[in-house]
């Protein structure tokens, strides 16, 4: 090899390489440490206060471990099980073996694993880790078949097989009702099975519809303040961004109030001889819809402003010389320079919204919650971290190609109003 | 209301565009145009000078309709303008900035009026073509503006305001943003383009030399009002007031006593004796303070032996301050024995004399290019 290339090759692994490279990044530092320096305190912050968490978290939707380290041996015998018909008499007598030899406390998180997967589970679980313990001897197959019958059945061993691996696709799969069949194929959920299609697109929906509202009611709005006189626009800047000072907790708190039975809107519709007693507000899609709009409409006002304040009056006038009505120049001309800030607000209403639990929780019914709201109870309630994890990566993809769309087709044009 | 057939009034080519009695106010401003006159004949190229704040943009703006007079009525062809719509006006703008729609490409910009007023598909891309040609950027079409030149952008917008074949094309500075050299060469371009196509045009500059070289007539403004329509060379050398005088090319000022006027023709007496002849106006009375303006061109330098040899009554004692080659010609800043200082632009040939600094001259005037003006016009 050597005497075909004469010269220093160098390939990546080479330590060479790799001395090249640091040397590099030492020097790159060194040579911006005025800016990379002031920099580190924030860059830690994020990486330890932000990043990690998340990262950990969301590793936890593929993490098998907590099963695996509780029963070795049977996560080994049985990933040579092929899933038809019953697991060999190996597989049996490991999982006997790793039951008895585990401390309770282990057993009873690996029962809490499985139940997961298919409720019934934790029951079979800790019986079969019981009264193993009490009986001493005979083929393993036989006595787990004595302890329950469903040891003799496939599907309590399909579980075991496909949580039983340090990494699983099982949560992923789930939270998003699809499942993978005996053969490995996967395949959506039967309509009845379905938990989560429906909460994606009720979130998708919510967020989509309070985006909508936002550009209607923001668009005309920023179009005033960036063309109002200084005065007005100042007190319209504040109004504007009011909001943003106080609390979304507060203000989610304040539209309960607005909307009790015995609230403010009842009361002045009731006095306005409208209605004869009061409306359902709270608990309904209307009262989120309506508190997600109040707090999200800065996001999209915003960017538009400060991108309408930079386009001159001359390119309006210019459009009218040439024989365009306003309709025509605002569509032709106004709008496209607008867009920039147009899309850069509507990926945050978007993407904020998408995550939104306090104002769903508080002013919507059963049939508002959104993916945070259930990411919340796998979290809090039923402590399945993995499936929380899961929702939660889905969520920061749905997020992340919506950026990429919207991002990609309206904010990467060429032009710049300077 | 005025939809433009109510107003009846004979129109020839000599009062294409007519402004009668306009003005234009902000709220709780001053007067930006008072009660202002104006007639443009039709395929004149009229340029308003002024300095800025004179109103010749807010004017500009009028005809345009981007603003709306206070009073008066503006008409354009026999058509009530004064509160017609931007849009309906067919009038060719090029703006300061050009205001080119950044997210177009060249093509996009230039038809975008043809698109406006729904030319058939075919005809727009004749007329765009046709257009660009026209500017010299035949094969830019595809580009986007921020891909051009100052100069080219600022073709673009001519083509741009002249695709559509308007009645009148308005230019609000449009060459103030280019280098001398670019601008020179554009201003010829606008020349050539007026000539070629017969437009009205009606051109906005704070710039004289700008004016001077370009127009056929020249309308100065001062603080909203006209203080003077003419050809350039009327307002060059015979300028209607002092304003006119010292904002259009370069100008002394002396100050005298006016002694008599005789056949049209005044004398005047310089503080220090001299007397001088010069062109007075109407309504001046002997014994009044004047101003005398003289070009540098039209100072007269000759030599003197010594500072003090008395020449002729005419002949203003003076040193030489100041000296600048010009090649072609030769700039010196006069002392004179009355304290003043004085600017002299004389042709300079290899034989002619030197005036080093320090020298010695005598100054004297050619009594028809000395204006003299009242006092107190040019005392704000």
């Amino acid at each position: 090899m050597s005497f075909l290339s004469p010269g220093r090759t160098v390939r990546p692994g080479d330590s060479g390489l790799q001395t090249l490279i640091a040397v590099g990044t030492v020097r790159m530092f060194a040579k911006n440490a005025h800016i990379a320096l002031p920099l580190m305190p924030a860059l830690l912050f994020v990486v330890f206060a932000f990043l990690l968490p998340i990262l950990w978290f969301l590793s936890q939707a593929t993490n098998g471990r907590p099963v695996v380290s509780v029963i070795p041996a049977t996560a080994e015998a049985i990933a040579g099980w092929d899933g038809v018909g019953l697991p060999q008499d190996d597989v049996f007598e490991a999982l006997v073996r790793d039951l008895t030899q585990a401390e309770p406390a282990d057993v009873a998180s690996l029962a809490r694993e499985l139940n997961f997967r298919q409720a019934g589970n934790r029951r079979l679980i800790l019986q079969a880790a019981r009264e193993l313990e009490a009986d001493l001897g005979g083929e393993a197959r036989a006595r787990l078949e004595a302890i329950n019958g469903a040891w003799a059945s496939p599907e309590i061993w399909r579980v075991i097989r496909q949580s039983a691996r340090t990494f699983t696709t099982y949560n992923i799969l789930e939270s998003l009702d699809l499942e993978a069949g005996p053969d490995g194929g996967v395949s959506v959920k039967p309509v009845d099975d379905r938990l989560f299609l429906g909460v994606y697109a009720r979130t998708l929906t919510i967020s989509l519809t309070v985006t909508v509202i936002c550009v209607l009611l923001g668009y005309p709005l920023a179009y005033a303040v960036a063309n109002a006189p200084a005065r007005t626009a100042a007190i319209l800047m504040l109004l504007v961004l009011l909001p943003f000072w106080t609390s979304l907790l507060v203000r989610t708190l304040a539209w309960m109030v607005i909307f009790q039975r015995q609230g403010i809107l009842n009361g002045v519709l009731i006095e306005a001889g409208l209605m004869s007693e009061g409306l359902q507000f709270l608990r309904t899609r209307f009262a989120v819809i309506v508190s997600m709009t109040h707090i999200m409409l800065p996001f999209v006002v915003l960017p538009l402003i400060s991108v309408m304040k930079k386009i001159p009056p001359n390119y309006m006038n210019a459009a009218e010389s040439l024989g365009a009505g306003r309709i025509r120049a605002l569509v032709s001309v106004y709008l496209p320079l607008t867009l920039p800030g147009l899309s850069a607000g509507v990926v945050l209403v978007m993407t904020l919204s998408l995550g939104f639990y306090v104002t769903p929780m508080l002013l919507g019914g059963g049939g508002d919650q959104m993916i945070s709201n259930l990411v919340a109870t796998f979290v809090n309630r039923s402590l399945n971290w993995g499936l929380a994890a899961a929702l939660g990566l889905w969520l920061i993809v749905f997020a992340m190609a919506f950026i990429a769309v919207v991002g990609g087709t309206l904010s990467s044009k060429k032009w710049a109003v300077s | 209301m005025n939809d433009g057939t109510d107003i009846e009034i004979a129109q020839g080519d000599d009062d294409f565009i007519r402004f009668q009695a306009v003005k234009k106010s902000y709220p709780g401003g001053v007067d930006v145009i008072a009660n202002l006159d104006l007639s443009v004949r039709k395929g004149e190229f009229m340029t308003l000078l002024g300095p800025s704040g004179s109103g010749k943009s807010t004017l500009l703006m009028m005809l345009a309709g981007f603003e709306k007079p206070t009073a008066g009525t503006i008409v354009v062809g026999g058509r009530d303008f004064t509160h017609m719509p931007p849009n309906k006006r067919n009038i060719g703008v090029v703006f300061q900035d050009y205001a080119l729609f950044p997210h177009m490409t060249v093509a996009e910009n230039v038809g975008y009026a043809l698109r406006a007023r729904r030319v058939p598909r075919d005809q727009q891309v004749e007329k765009v073509n046709a257009a660009l040609s026209l500017v010299r950027l035949e094969g830019y079409g595809h580009r986007r503006p921020s891909e051009l030149s100052g100069g080219q952008r600022q073709r673009v917008a001519l083509a741009r305001a002249l695709v559509f074949d308007p009645d009148l094309v308005l230019m609000d500075e449009p060459l103030s943003a280019l280098d001398r050299q670019l601008r020179d060469h554009m201003q010829i371009e606008l020349k050539r383009l007026h000539e070629k196509l017969g437009l009205t045009v009606l051109f906005v500059t704070h710039d004289q030399a700008e004016a001077l070289t370009m127009s056929d007539r020249v309308v100065v403004l001062n603080d909203g009002a006209i203080e003077q329509v003419g050809k350039p060379e009327d307002v060059y050398h015979r300028s209607g007031s002092f304003f006119v005088a010292t904002f259009i090319g370069e100008t002394n000022v002396i100050e005298a006593t006016l002694d008599e006027i005789a056949e049209g023709k005044g004398s005047v007496r310089l503080p220090n004796g001299v007397r001088l002849t010069c062109q007075v106006s109407g309504g001046m009375v002997p014994g009044q303070g004047v101003k005398l303006l003289v070009r540098p061109e039209h100072v007269c330098v000759e030599a003197r032996q010594s500072s003090t040899e008395t020449g002729h009554f005419d002949t203003l004692p003076g040193r030489v301050e100041e000296r600048i080659f010009y090649g072609d010609h030769l700039r010196l800043t006069i002392a004179t024995s009355g304290g003043g200082s004085l600017v002299a632009k004389i042709e300079q040939h290899a034989t002619d004399q030197k005036y080093e600094i320090g020298a010695d001259v005598g100054i004297r005037f050619l009594p028809d290019y000395v204006r003299a003006y009242p006092l107190e016009e040019g005392a704000t």
